[in-house]
C-alpha cells in the first residue's frame, strides 16, 4: 500500500487544515448550503404547484376524455339531457363551476363544483364516491348542501349537519355540510383540496346560473367525437380534456423557468466561492505537497484527494443546503402559489411536496458544481513541484500572465452572450444561455479590470493615504489570485441584485404608469369576488344625479381555437377613449374599427402568446358559432400574463346573447364631489346585492399591493442571491486576510500599530468591495436590459421602459462595501490581539 | 542602553503553563552588539520579542535608554518600534508581493521617511549589500543570503538604534552565511546600533561583543 499512504496523510493533513480554519470551512459550507437551498426551494416550490395543479386537474376531470366547453351563457341544461337520453352519449357528466369566497377571507377561494353525482361514477370516482356517503334525497333537496374532504372540514372547523357561509357574485349564501369525504386515493384528496361539491342544481343557483351548465365532461370513443362536435350548442367548443389542462399550466412554465433561472444564479455565486475556498486550501498547503510530491505521490493522487475534499464538502454542503432548501421551500410554495393565483389561475397548495427527484438533483447540481468548481485549484496542486513550495509572487506573477487571455476569453464570451440575447425571436433557452455567458464573461474581465484600476489608483491612494494609502492599492493588486475571485463573486452577485431590482422597479414603474393611463373613471363599481352585477342594482347606480357618463364592462371566457380566451367587453363613450395605450396600430382608425366594423383590440401578452398583429383575425366560438375578428390594435395591458381580447359591447352583443355587466367605471360631472357622489351610489344600492366601490386612486394601490405581493417570490430570490454574495466576500476576503497573518505580524514588527493594519485591511476590503460594485453596475443594467427587452418579454409578453432608479445602483454598492468591510472585521480583531511576534511564531 | 529586570515569561500550552523566562535580569550597553545563545525553548526569542516590544513581560521592566517598554501601551510600543528598532528573522519575511526596493523603502514610508534623502540612503544600502540591480526583482527571485542581506538592508534602513535578529544565518550555508555576517559587521561596527542577535553557532556568536548563555553559565 505505498501509494495508500501519502494518500491518507493528505487527506488527514487535509481535514486538520478544514478543522483549524472553522471560519473558513463554516463559509464555504454555508456558501454551497444556501446555493443548494435556493434551487431546491426553488424546485420543490415549482413542483408542488405543478403537482397540485395535475392532482386538481386529475381529480376534477377523472377519466374525462373531452369537455364541452359553453361560452358566456353557459351550456342550455336541455342540451345536455338531449345528448344523454337521444343521443346515448355516456357516460357524460355535467358541471358547473365557481368560486366562492369565505366571508372575512379574500386571499382564499373555494371551488364550487356542481355535479350530478348519480353521472360521476364513470367520470370522477372519486366524486361518484358521494352517492354511497350522502342520502341522495338529502343532496337533491336541500338547496344548500355541500360535500367536502373531511381534512378540509377540519380546516374550517366544521363538521357534518353546521351550517356556513359563502360569499359568491355579492351576496352571501348558506350551505349546509352533508358528509366529509376521505377518498381511498391520498392523490385524490390532495387533488379535491379546497372543493365544494354540490349537486348541480344548487350550485346553479348558488352561482346564478340556472338552467345552465359551464360544461359537460364525456369520456368519449373516437366515433363519437364526430357526433358530439356535430351537436354542440351555439357558442360551445369541444376540446380535449388533457390539452385544455395543458394549455392552462403551461401558461405557467415561463414563470417557474424564471425561478429556476434566478436559483441557478445562486448557485453559480456559491461556485465562485467554492473555487475560492478550494484554492485556498491548496495554496496554503503547497509545502506539504511538495512534500508528498518528493515523497511519491503521483500527480493523479494528488489530484484525486483534492477532488475528493470537495467532493466532501460539496456533500456535507449540499446535505445541509436540502435541509435549509425544504425549511424555504415552505415559505417558496406560498410565495409561488400567490403568484400563480394573481397571474394565472386559482391554485390550492396546503402542503410541500417533498419530491425525490428534486432532492437528488439538488444533491447532483451541488456536489458536481462544489467538484467542477475544485478542478483548477486541483490542477494547481499537481503542479506544485515536488520539495518546492510554490511561492505566493511566483504564483501571483503566473495569475498576471493570465490577464490577456482572461480579458480576451471574457470579452468573447460577452459578446456571445449579448449575441445569444438577441439570436432567437422566441424562446427562452438562447437569451437564458446568453445571460449566463455574460455574467461569466464579465466575471472574467474582473481580474484585468481590478488589476489595471489599483495600479492605476496606487499614486492617487498614496497621495491620499501615504504609506497605507499606497499598501492598499498594491495589496489588492499583489493579491490578484485571492482578490480578483473574491470581487468576481462580488460583483456577479451584486449585478444580479441591481438587474433584478431595476426589473422589478422598471415594471412597477411601467405597471403604475399604466394604471394612471387607465383609470380614468372617478369611481368604480364592481361585485365582490367577481360576477355578474344584478340589473336592478345597475338601473339604480346609473339613475344617481351627478354622473357624467359611465363605462361598462364585462369579462368572460369564450373559446378561441385551441384554448380559452378572456374576453373583456367594453361599453365606452367617446369622451372616455383616451384610457387605452396603443402598442401597434393607428389609435384612429382602430378606434373606428373597433367601434363600426366589428374588430377587436388584444392585449400585449395574448398577441405575444398567439403570434398575432394587427391585420390578423382572431377567431372566437360566439353564441352564433366560430367567427374571426380583424385585430385593430395591440394595447400596452399588465392585468394579466395570459392577455385578453378586447371588444366593443355592440360587437359582443351582435354575436352573444349575454347582457351581463360585471362592472361600471363613473365619471363624475363637473363640479360634482366624488366623495359625496360615491355615497350617493352606495346608499342608491344598499339593499340588494353587495357592491364594492373603488376609488381610481384606491383602485391603483390596491393594483400595486398585489403587484408587490406578486414580485415577493423575486425579492426573496434577490435576498438570497445577496446572501450567498455576502457569505461568498466573507469567506474570500478572510481566507486571505489569514493567509496574509504572516505578512501582517512582519508589518507589525516593523512598527506598523495595530490600528494601522485594521486601517489597512479595510481599505484593502473596502477598495475590493467598491471595485465590485462598481463593476458590477454596467454588467447590473445590462442583466435589467436583458430581463425586460427580451426574457421577461418573452415569459410574459409584457413591453416595459428601463427605470433606472440611481437609490438602487447605490444600494447595491454600499451593500457590496458593507460586506466587504465586514469580512475586514475579524482578521482585524485578531491581528490587534495577537502580539505579532506570537503571530510570526504561529505561522 | 538596555536595562532588563526581573524578566518573567510563560506560555500556556496544551493547558500547561510554561515557564520560559523566571526574573532574568540583564544590562546591555548603548552600542554594544551581543548574542544570546542557549539550547532550544530556553527563550531567545521570546526574551529578543520582548526587547522588542512585540510581546509584554508577565513581570518584570524593559527599558531602552530612556523609555520603560513596559510602561507603554500598545500603540506607543508599537511606534517605539518603527522608529527605534531594525528586525532581521530567520526566514528573512520580506513581503513576497513587494519588490525588494518596495520592501527596502517599507520602513522609511511608515517612518515618513521616503523622501529624496530616504531614497538616496536606500540606494545606498541596496549597492552595500551588493544588491543594486535587483531593485525591481520579487523576493522569491532572490537566492536565502540575497533575501537576508536585504532583510538587513530593511532593518537598518531607517537608521534604527537597536537591531534584533533572530538566527538570521540558520537557513544559509556556511559561505553565505558568512557573507551575511560579514555586511552585518560592516553595517553595524561603527558602535552607533546596538545589536541583540539570537543564534545557535558559536562562530557566530564569537563574532559579537559579548555572549550571553540563556539557562547556562556567560562568557
Amino acid at each position: 500500500m505505498a501509494a495508500g499512504l501519502p494518500r491518507s496523510l493528505l487527506l488527514r493533513a487535509s481535514i486538520r487544515y478544514l478543522v483549524r480554519h472553522p471560519w473558513q470551512l463554516g463559509l464555504a459550507l454555508l456558501g454551497v448550503a444556501i446555493g443548494v437551498a435556493v434551487v431546491v426551494a426553488v424546485d420543490l416550490a415549482n413542483q408542488s404547484a405543478s403537482r397540485a395543479f395535475s392532482l386538481s386537474t386529475d381529480a376534477l376531470t377523472g377519466q374525462t376524455t373531452h369537455q364541452v366547453v359553453g361560452g358566456p351563457q353557459g351550456i342550455p341544461e336541455a342540451w345536455y339531457v338531449e345528448l344523454r337520453r337521444d343521443h346515448g352519449i355516456r357516460p357524460a357528466a355535467p358541471v358547473v363551476e365557481g368560486f366562492v369566497r369565505l366571508p372575512g377571507d379574500d386571499r382564499r377561494s373555494l371551488r364550487v363544483l356542481g355535479v350530478d353525482v348519480f353521472a360521476e361514477t364513470g367520470v370522477r370516482p372519486a366524486v361518484g364516491a358521494v352517492s354511497g356517503l350522502v342520502d341522495a334525497g338529502d343532496l337533491l333537496a336541500r338547496p344548500g348542501g355541500a360535500v367536502m374532504l373531511a381534512e378540509d372540514l377540519r380546516w374550517l372547523e366544521l363538521e357534518p349537519g353546521d351550517s356556513f357561509t359563502v360569499s359568491h357574485g355579492g351576496r352571501d349564501h348558506d350551505l349546509r355540510v352533508l358528509a366529509g369525504l376521505e377518498p381511498a386515493r391520498e392523490l385524490e384528496a390532495v387533488g379535491l383540496q379546497d372543493v365544494i361539491i354540490m349537486d348541480v342544481a344548487a350550485a346553479q343557483e348558488l352561482l346564478g346560473r340556472t338552467g345552465h351548465l359551464d360544461r359537460v365532461d364525456l369520456v368519449l370513443t373516437e366515433d363519437q367525437v364526430a357526433t358530439v362536435d356535430a351537436l354542440l350548442p351555439p357558442g360551445a367548443r369541444l376540446a380535449e380534456a388533457d390539452q385544455r389542462a395543458a394549455a392552462l399550466e403551461q401558461m405557467t412554465d415561463a414563470f417557474q423557468l424564471n425561478l429556476q433561472a434566478f436559483s441557478l444564479l445562486a448557485l453559480v455565486v456559491g461556485a465562485f466561492l467554492i473555487y475560492n475556498t478550494m484554492t485556498f486550501s491548496v495554496v496554503q498547503r503547497r509545502q506539504l505537497m511538495g512534500m508528498l510530491r518528493a515523497t511519491g505521490t503521483t500527480r493523479g493522487e494528488l489530484f484525486r484527494v483534492i477532488l475528493l475534499e470537495a467532493a466532501v464538502i460539496g456533500l456535507v454542503g449540499t446535505m445541509l443546503g436540502l435541509l435549509l432548501g425544504i425549511t424555504l421551500a415552505t415559505v417558496l410554495v406560498d410565495l409561488v402559489t400567490r403568484t400563480i393565483n394573481d397571474l394565472y389561475f386559482v391554485l390550492s397548495v396546503r402542503e410541500l411536496s417533498v419530491a425525490p427527484e428534486s432532492l437528488v438533483r439538488g444533491m447532483l447540481l451541488g456536489v458536481g458544481m462544489t467538484v467542477v468548481a475544485a478542478l483548477a485549484p486541483a490542477r494547481e496542486a499537481t503542479a506544485i513541484p515536488p520539495r518546492a513550495a510554490l511561492s505566493r509572487s511566483h504564483l501571483e506573477r503566473g495569475r498576471l500572465r493570465w490577464l490577456p487571455g482572461l480579458s480576451l476569453a471574457g470579452l468573447v464570451l460577452a459578446a456571445l452572450g449579448t449575441m445569444l440575447l438577441g439570436a432567437t425571436e422566441r424562446g427562452l433557452l438562447a437569451p437564458f444561455a446568453g445571460l449566463f455567458a455574460l455574467i461569466i464573461g464579465a466575471a472574467f474581465l474582473v481580474p484585468p479590470l481590478l488589476w489595471l484600476v489599483t495600479r492605476l489608483l496606487t499614486p492617487v491612494l498614496g497621495a491620499l493615504g501615504g504609506f497605507i494609502g499606497r499598501m492598499t492599492a498594491r495589496g489588492v493588486a499583489a493579491s490578484l489570485s485571492r482578490t480578483g475571485v473574491a470581487a468576481a463573486a462580488l460583483m456577479v452577485a451584486v449585478s444580479a441584485v441591481i438587474g433584478v431590482g431595476v426589473m422589478v422597479d422598471s415594471f412597477r414603474t411601467t405597471f403604475a404608469d399604466w394604471l394612471d393611463a387607465t383609470l380614468h373613471a372617478d369611481i368604480y363599481v364592481s361585485v365582490p369576488g367577481g360576477g355578474a352585477m344584478e340589473p336592478e342594482q345597475r338601473q339604480r347606480l346609473e339613475a344617481v344625479d351627478g354622473i357624467e357618463l359611465v363605462t361598462r364592462s364585462r369579462f368572460v371566457r369564450v373559446g378561441a381555437d385551441d384554448h380559452d380566451a378572456r374576453l373583456r367587453v367594453f361599453e365606452i363613450p367617446p369622451a372616455a377613449e383616451d384610457g387605452f395605450s396603443f402598442r401597434a396600430g393607428d389609435p384612429e382608425s382602430a378606434w373606428r374599427a373597433y367601434r363600426e366594423d366589428g374588430a377587436v383590440f388584444l392585449t400585449e401578452p395574448y398577441a405575444w402568446h398567439r403570434e398575432l398583429a394587427v391585420g390578423d383575425r382572431v377567431r372566437l366560438d360566439t353564441g352564433e358559432g366560430p367567427r374571426e375578428f380583424p385585430v385593430a390594435a395591440v394595447l400596452y395591458d399588465y392585468g394579466t400574463s395570459e392577455g385578453a381580447v378586447i371588444m366593443a359591447r355592440a360587437t359582443y352583443d351582435r354575436y352573444w346573447d349575454d347582457p351581463a355587466i360585471d362592472s361600471i367605471g363613473v365619471f363624475a360631472a363637473s363640479g360634482v364631489d366624488t366623495g359625496a357622489l360615491r355615497e350617493r351610489l352606495q346608499q342608491a344600492t344598499a339593499d340588494g346585492q353587495h357592491l364594492q366601490f373603488r376609488s381610481s386612486r384606491e383602485l391603483r394601490e390596491l393594483s400595486l399591493e398585489i403587484f408587490d405581493q406578486t414580485f415577493t417570490i423575486t425579492q426573496v430570490l434577490r435576498i438570497l442571491a445577496i446572501l450567498v454574495a455576502v457569505t461568498g466576500v466573507l469567506s474570500a476576503l478572510l481566507a486571505l486576510a489569514l493567509e496574509r497573518a504572516r505578512e501582517y505580524a512582519v508589518l507589525r514588527a516593523n512598527g506598523m500599530t495595530p490600528r494601522e493594519l485594521g486601517v489597512l485591511v479595510t481599505a484593502q476590503n473596502v477598495l475590493v468591495g467598491l471595485l465590485s460594485g462598481l463593476f458590477a453596475i454596467p454588467l447590473g443594467l445590462g442583466l435589467a436590459a436583458a430581463l425586460i427587452l427580451v426574457i421577461n418579454q418573452r415569459s410574459f409578453g409584457w413591453s416595459m421602459d428601463l427605470a433606472v432608479d440611481p437609490w438602487i445602483l447605490a444600494q447595491a454598492v454600499a451593500l457590496a462595501v458593507a460586506a466587504a468591510v465586514a469580512a475586514g472585521l475579524y482578521p482585524a480583531w485578531r491581528m490587534a490581539r495577537t502580539s505579532p511576534g506570537q503571530a510570526l511564531r504561529e505561522e | 542602553m538596555i536595562d532588563l529586570e526581573g524578566i518573567s515569561r510563560a506560555f500556556l500550552e496544551g493547558g500547561q503553563r510554561r515557564v520560559v523566562l523566571d526574573g532574568f535580569s540583564e544590562w546591555i550597553g548603548d552600542g554594544e552588539r551581543l548574542a544570546l545563545v542557549g539550547r532550544s525553548g530556553v527563550g531567545k526569542s521570546t526574551l529578543l520579542n520582548l526587547i522588542g516590544g512585540m510581546d509584554l513581560p508577565d513581570a518584570g521592566t524593559i527599558r531602552i535608554g530612556d523609555t520603560d517598554l513596559t510602561a507603554l501601551n500598545e500603540r506607543d510600543r508599537t511606534l517605539f518600534r518603527r522608529h527605534r528598532i531594525g528586525f532581521v528573522f530567520q526566514f528573512f519575511n520580506l513581503i513576497p508581493t513587494l519588490t525588494v526596493a518596495e520592501n527596502l523603502h517599507m520602513p522609511l514610508e511608515m517612518t515618513g521617511g521616503l523622501d529624496a534623502d530616504g531614497r538616496a540612503r536606500a540606494t545606498g544600502l541596496l549597492q552595500r549589500v551588493g544588491l543594486a540591480d535587483r531593485a525591481d526583482a520579487f523576493p522569491d527571485a532572490l537566492s536565502g543570503g540575497e533575501q537576508q542581506r536585504i532583510a538587513i538592508a530593511r532593518a537598518l534602513v531607517h537608521r534604527p538604534r537597536l537591531l534584533l535578529a533572530d538566527e538570521p544565518t540558520g537557513t544559509l550555508d556556511a559561505a553565505t552565511a558568512e557573507t551575511v555576517l560579514e555586511l552585518l559587521d560592516e553595517l553595524t561596527g561603527d558602535g552607533q546600533v546596538t545589536v541583540v542577535l539570537v543564534t545557535h553557532s558559536m562562530d557566530v556568536a564569537r563574532r559579537m561583543d559579548r555572549i550571553l548563555h540563556l539557562g547556562g553559565e556567560q562568557a
